[in-house]
């Protein structure tokens, strides 16, 4: 018997909604890491021993305390729509499942806030009744939570325009509860968001995320095709440099990705490569116009509604490219990687070219540091984990750099020095005995 | 064309409105060319002989018509807000003022549909009432046309979201009256727009245009002191590349240019640097945050529209305000345009700062271009004489600062200084006589 299921435990949590069905606790502890076969090899199996489905902050406190008081493991679940075990308990534990913390706190302006558990597809279309939308969405923006988002996402669907979620002013605030016997409430503001911010809650617990909103445009769906990948490529930075086109998604991939797609008949030519593209009404016809001069072809173009039967364009981009393809054939995975500002472009012609379809380009373009780059989530026909390293050494030869989708360990995705510093400071002060996702953060060392 | 009698042309015309009156006629046959110490001796003495304001898009035909058998000159007219002699009939003729084509058409998915004598101010109010507003506008939004903008100017007010009017997608379609006979009705669409925008109307007369617009944003004016002008250009820069900082105006001056702004001079510590901007509602955390880290101090804020009666918009101390603030003091001032550009822009203008120094008291317009971020310099120049003003445009120029000379009324000088083809095709496919704006293309004058 574990302690998180011992009676004196389970009287510290007396009236709060607990399961421990084993299939429950099984199911409700995975996320989508097995699109790695590396990860779902290290992860298969790995399970909390009670979810706890807190209905307020207060009843988030209490299993903090709990958990801090009897040292009991204590992992935060969103929408477990994240690609590398974020969520995953390694040693058990509490796993508290924020579904029911699902209240709109306000929609004010170009700002809101949620609870951490409310979808954000829901969080969206509130916003929308306002004349307002989010900046960016993941690809899950169905099942993905608010605060599950900001824990373990990056950017997104609006990044073309917005930037990335750390960008100072995507994120306005964060309320968040620290794990100690008497736990603390702490809004975090400005600088101090890092703290929290694409922490995987190793840091703290997340009740109430503040975004920074944007106008709700109307939008519209287009594909474009290219026969030739480097011009599909330079199309793609070209448009997403169009300072006069507004977008939301300027997405890349190369045949024979597009094959694996289903339900966009007609818009996928063989052999070609495509650029999925969300832009505002007013810019399609200036969208068409830059697709003629580059040598393509439109091959869709629809107003965006929601309550469309069409599966979303976003659906077939970001994390859930790869995805189409697994649906089609299990044996493919994918990388993530970063690509050189100013050169992204040759970069990614050169890797296209280096690999053939063994390696198929995906490329989210979105502005980073005011210009528009690229990161790619390439599709990769797995054969075995050497090979998968020697084309990560071969695609850091020509500086497009890994941030690892194969771990779960938090620093594995890029190097930011500062940010993990700041995290490992503040997780002594609100975890001071490591309880918050435990095995993730690779420099913590208890004390 | 002397024999002409303006008399017997206006009763021609009629019903069309004609102004014959010397003294009206010389008021509108002028703009702000006196800015320039140069264009003032060149220009001062033009005037048109006849001011015809057509009331409607057949009375444009007519007029056209008319000249076109009678061989008269014909200068298009928005407000006259502009520069460099834009608008003034270098040969005579008649002055066609627009400002009574003023209809707000329609607005569709973000897309205004307007007579071109439309006053952006009054485009603003119709489109603000469905949440909309321009993408950008000059600092004369209060009195400048939508035609007279799109003919005559380049960005400004917003360019830092949406780059400027050549940027595709900036302007979606254009109706055109062609100067012939028979006079034709153009309708462009998409690229085809190109080769009227920044035309000085030269080469058609633009009757009705398609803006698109953006969502309106709550923006709030802020204005920022440095402790120099270095720190003030770094900070305008960073901001220009946060991408989550949402922004509509980021002008940097140094005190010598700020000194001149009279209404603001009790906010402005003296011998500072200041930066204005115009900054979303939810962004300003995010601003405050960065404008600690970049060594600035917030010395005024308010929510955009609320201007007071000592105060105006700020953005009228901005773009080509900023040299009529010092004009007011000084009439012996002038100034340039230039761009600074490229990897290292920011060392340009620190070199040129240290070249010249108060001699060429600076301002900067942050802007993006192509894709990433870039700095006009509307520095002002203490005149000393038109030879010592081409030896500091000789000096930006050998320097790798382009400059669009604001002292020529010739189209070709103020802009890049390359003969744009379809500028030219185009003029000679509808103004075969050459009698629209004469004098102004070089290209034409050449040919």
């Amino acid at each position: 018997m574990t302690v998180a299921s011992s009676p004196a435990f389970r009287t510290a949590l007396d009236g709060l909604e607990l399961i421990d069905t084993p299939v429950l606790l099984r199911q409700r502890s995975r996320d989508f890491y097995w699109y790695s076969p590396i990860l779902k090899r290290e992860l298969d199996g790995k399970a909390a021993d009670l979810i706890v489905v807190p209905h307020s902050i207060d009843e988030v406190i209490r299993v903090a305390a709990a958990c801090a008081r009897f040292s009991v493991p204590l992992v935060v679940r969103g929408g477990a729509t994240g690609n590398y075990g974020q969520m995953v308990p390694l040693e058990g534990g509490v796993l508290l499942d924020m579904a029911k913390l699902d209240r709109t706190l306000f929609i004010t302006g170009d700002r809101a806030r949620f609870e951490a558990g409310v979808k954000l597809g829901d969080a969206d279309q509130q916003c929308q009744k306002t004349g307002w939308e989010l900046r960016m969405f993941p690809s899950t923006r169905r099942q993905a939570t608010v605060g599950g988002y900001v824990s373990g996402g990056a950017a997104g669907v609006g990044s073309i325009r917005y930037g990335q979620l750390r960008d100072m002013g995507s994120v306005l605030a964060m309320k968040v509860v620290t794990c100690e016997p008497v736990p603390r409430l702490v809004e975090l503001r400005g600088a101090d968001i890092g703290k929290a911010l694409h922490a995987y809650g190793t840091t703290c617990i997340v009740v109430e995320v503040e975004l920074a909103l944007a106008p709700a445009y109307p939008w519209v769906e287009m594909v474009a095709a290219f026969d030739d990948f480097t011009a599909a490529a330079r199309f793609a930075q070209a448009l997403g440099e169009a300072d006069g086109i507004f977008l939301k998604l300027d997405s890349l991939m190369a045949w024979p990705l597009p094959s694996y797609f289903r339900g966009l008949d007609g818009a996928l030519p063989e052999t070609r490569h495509v650029i999925m593209i969300m832009v505002a009404a007013a810019n399609a016809p200036s969208v068409r116009s830059l697709v003629a001069e580059r040598g393509g072809t439109v091959t869709l173009e629809r107003p965006y509604d929601e309550q469309s039967n069409n599966t979303p364009l976003f659906e077939y981009t970001w994390n859930h490219t790869t995805l189409q393809a697994l649906k089609v054939d299990k044996t493919v995975t994918y990388l993530q990687t970063i690509f050189p500002l100013g050169a992204n472009v040759e970069a990614l012609v050169a890797s296209h070219e280096m690999f053939g379809e063994e390696v198929m380009a995906h490329a989210e373009f979105q502005r980073r540091q005011g210009r528009t780059n690229c990161s790619s989530l390439q599709v990769v026909r797995y054969t075995s984990d050497e090979r998968l390293w020697e084309i990560v050494k071969q695609l850091d030869g020509i500086g497009i750099k890994l941030s690892n989708p194969h771990s779960y360990i938090l620093e594995d995705k890029g190097a930011r020095v500062l940010s993990a510093d700041l995290q490992l400071t503040f997780k002594r002060e609100a975890d001071p005995q490591g309880l918050l996702n435990p095995g993730k953060m690779s420099r913590w060392t208890p004390a | 064309m002397n024999a002409i009698d303006w008399e017997r042309a206006a009763a021609d015309l009629a019903p069309i409105d004609c102004i014959a009156d010397r003294a009206l006629v010389r008021q509108k046959s002028r703009d702000f060319f006196w800015y320039s110490p140069v264009l003032n001796e060149k220009l001062k003495a033009v005037r048109g002989d006849l001011v015809v304001c057509p009331a409607d898009e057949d009375e444009v035909r007519r007029t056209l018509a008319y000249c076109y058998a009678h061989d008269i000159p014909v200068t298009p007219r928005g407000a006259g807000t502009g520069n460099y002699g834009q608008a003034m009939p270098l040969k005579g003729g008649v002055v066609l003022d627009l400002s009574r084509l003023d209809r707000f058409l329609g607005l569709k998915d973000g897309v205004a549909r307007v007579q071109a004598g439309l006053k952006l101010i009054d485009l603003e109010a119709h489109s603000l009432k469905q949440g909309w507003e321009l993408r950008f506008h000059p600092s004369t939004r209060r009195t400048a046309t939508i035609g007279g903008f799109i003919a005559g100017g380049s960005g400004g007010v917003g360019s830092i979201q949406f780059g400027g009017l050549r940027s595709r997608g900036n302007v979606l379609g254009l109706r055109v009256v062609t100067m012939e006979a028979s006079p034709r009705v153009l309708e462009l669409a998409g690229d085809e727009v190109m080769p009227a925008i920044h035309a000085y109307g030269t080469n058609g007369i633009i009757t009705e245009l398609d803006m698109p617009l953006a969502r309106a944003w709550p923006w709030h004016e802020v204005l920022v002191s440095f402790p120099d002008i270095a720190q003030a250009s770094a900070f305008g820069h960073a901001l220009g590349e946060a991408d989550a900082i949402v922004k509509k105006l980021v002008t940097i001056f140094d005190w010598s240019t700020a000194q001149y702004f009279k209404p603001l001079l009790p906010h402005l510590p003296a011998g500072k640097a200041v930066a204005l901007c115009m900054i979303a509602d939810g962004s300003r955390e995010a601003f405050a945050v960065q404008t600690a880290e970049r060594g600035g101090t917030i010395v005024f804020e308010r929510p955009y529209g609320e201007e007071s009666e000592d105060i105006p918009p700020l953005y009228e101390f901005t773009w080509n305000h900023t040299t009529l603030w010092a004009l007011k003091a000084d009439r012996t001032i002038t100034y340039l345009q230039c761009l600074f550009d490229g990897p290292d822009y920011l060392d340009k203008i620190a070199r040129t700062i240290a070249r010249f120094g108060d001699e060429t008291p600076m301002h900067l317009e942050f802007t993006r271009l192509e894709g990433h971020v870039a700095a006009f310099g509307l520095q002002l120049v203490r005149y000393r004489s038109e030879q010592r003003l081409y030896e500091i445009i000789r000096w930006l120029e050998a320097n790798g600062v382009p400059v669009a000379d604001p002292h020529t009324f010739i189209l070709e000088d103020g802009g890049m200084k390359t003969v744009d083809q379809a500028q030219l095709a185009f003029k000679r496919r509808n103004d075969p006589k050459g009698l629209l704006n004469p004098g102004k293309m070089k290209a034409w004058q050449d040919a």
